[in-house]
């Protein structure tokens, strides 16, 4: 099937703002989105940049904006999309070319949470051990895979860049739970700012965008309660 | 880091704030009740003004105030009071939705939540319609 592919284009180096450009592309239907902008990219036009690394929907590298909403290219498929597709890059971050967007304000907030396990207690010669149920409780948080799709779809951090995000909230929620984890207090503290848990206004963009199905606004709800109830 | 020399443009935006807050374009139901439960918002806000307007006619004898109150009784403003009851229905059964979902209860079932809000919303304001105009 021929497609049409709309990308808007922006290269810094040469334009004063972005433009529209359009491709023509003959796909299978079962191909995937991410095929259709190589196609481009390779026997079209090779200034078209895109960032992509496993192409398998696990390194969340290619999250974009698609029919106006948030997804990623390597997991989207011709036949879901239709003939004519819109791709844009994600909203709420600075453009570095094309689909490329800057994610570094995203990343130091994912740091600000301290997305790893803090616990001095020495575990003696084995693992730290953790129940099946335990580790269920944060079950839906450990799919996170930092695509950005969530964050650049919420309203409430498109009207304030200081805003955490979903995804860095669902990055606290994994430890937060964790019942191996010995830093809740910290971490409730970094995400019970002001620019913190209760900036979301249960908007649910992030859960509709979410290309791993997070329940996200269920996470965050997890972490305003347990600020609630610990004084936060 | 990236070459600093590039002249980076701003952040890919919806260009006016108000755009960012009720493009719903492609968005799911939450982004609907979000953008209604803010517009009824700003409309309640307008009204309380509107409403102190009309009481002053109080302070101006009986007679002022007749006047009024057979002003409102025409069938638009009485239409639009209907609007006011839906508007406000809206916004006081939404504001328990979100008061149930900042304490994580029922997030599962906001969608269900959303459309029960709005059946009520639509019932409540039929029946003041009916009561109104008769």
């Amino acid at each position: 099937m021929k497609i049409t592919l709309k990308i808007l284009r922006f290269n810094p180096e040469t334009d004063q703002k972005p433009w529209w450009g359009e491709y023509q592309v003959e796909m299978e239907p079962d191909d995937r989105l991410l095929d259709a902008i190589h196609q481009v990219k390779w026997y079209q036009d090779g200034t078209l940049t895109v960032r992509r690394s496993c192409a398998h929907g696990i390194c969340g590298s290619d999250a974009m904006v698609i029919n106006g909403r948030n997804g990623l290219a390597c997991k989207t498929i011709i036949k879901d999309v239709g003939n004519k597709v819109t791709l844009e890059p994600l909203r709420g971050f600075r453009v570095i070319k094309d689909l490329v967007v800057d994610m570094e304000p995203f990343m130091e907030k994912y740091r600000s949470v301290m997305p790893y396990l803090i616990n001095d207690e020495d575990p003696g010669t084995r693992e730290r051990l953790q129940s099946q149920e335990d580790r269920a409780i944060f079950d839906d948080s450990t799919k996170c895979i930092l695509c950005g799709c969530c964050t650049a779809s919420c309203p409430s951090f498109w009207a304030n860049p200081n805003y955490l995000g979903p995804a860095a909230l669902v990055q606290a929620h994994r430890f937060i739970f964790d019942s191996r984890d010995r830093a809740t207090e910290e971490r409730l503290a970094a995400v019970g700012g002001s620019d913190g848990a209760w900036r979301c206004r249960t908007i649910f963009n992030c859960v509709e965008a979410c290309p791993r199905e997070i329940n996200i606004t269920k996470a965050i709800g997890e972490i305003k309660k347990a600020l609630l109830y610990n004084g936060g | 880091m990236l070459a600093e020399e590039y002249k980076r443009p701003e952040p890919l935006l919806p260009k006016k704030n108000w755009e960012r807050w009720f493009s719903v374009t492609k968005k799911g139901v939450g982004a609907w009740a979000f953008a209604l439960h803010r517009l009824t918002g700003i409309l309640l806000v307008l009204y309380l003004f509107l409403h102190f307007y009309v009481l002053r006619t109080l302070t101006q004898g009986a007679a002022a105030y007749d006047n009024m109150v057979q002003f409102m009784e025409s069938p638009i403003l009485i239409l639009l009071e209907v609007g006011l009851v839906a508007v406000i229905i809206y916004h006081g059964l939404n504001g328990l939705r979100l008061m149930l979902m900042a304490l994580n209860i029922g997030v599962r079932q906001h969608k269900i939540m959303f459309w029960t809000v709005i059946v009520l919303t639509v019932f409540v304001s039929l029946i003041a319609a009916i009561l109104m105009f008769h």
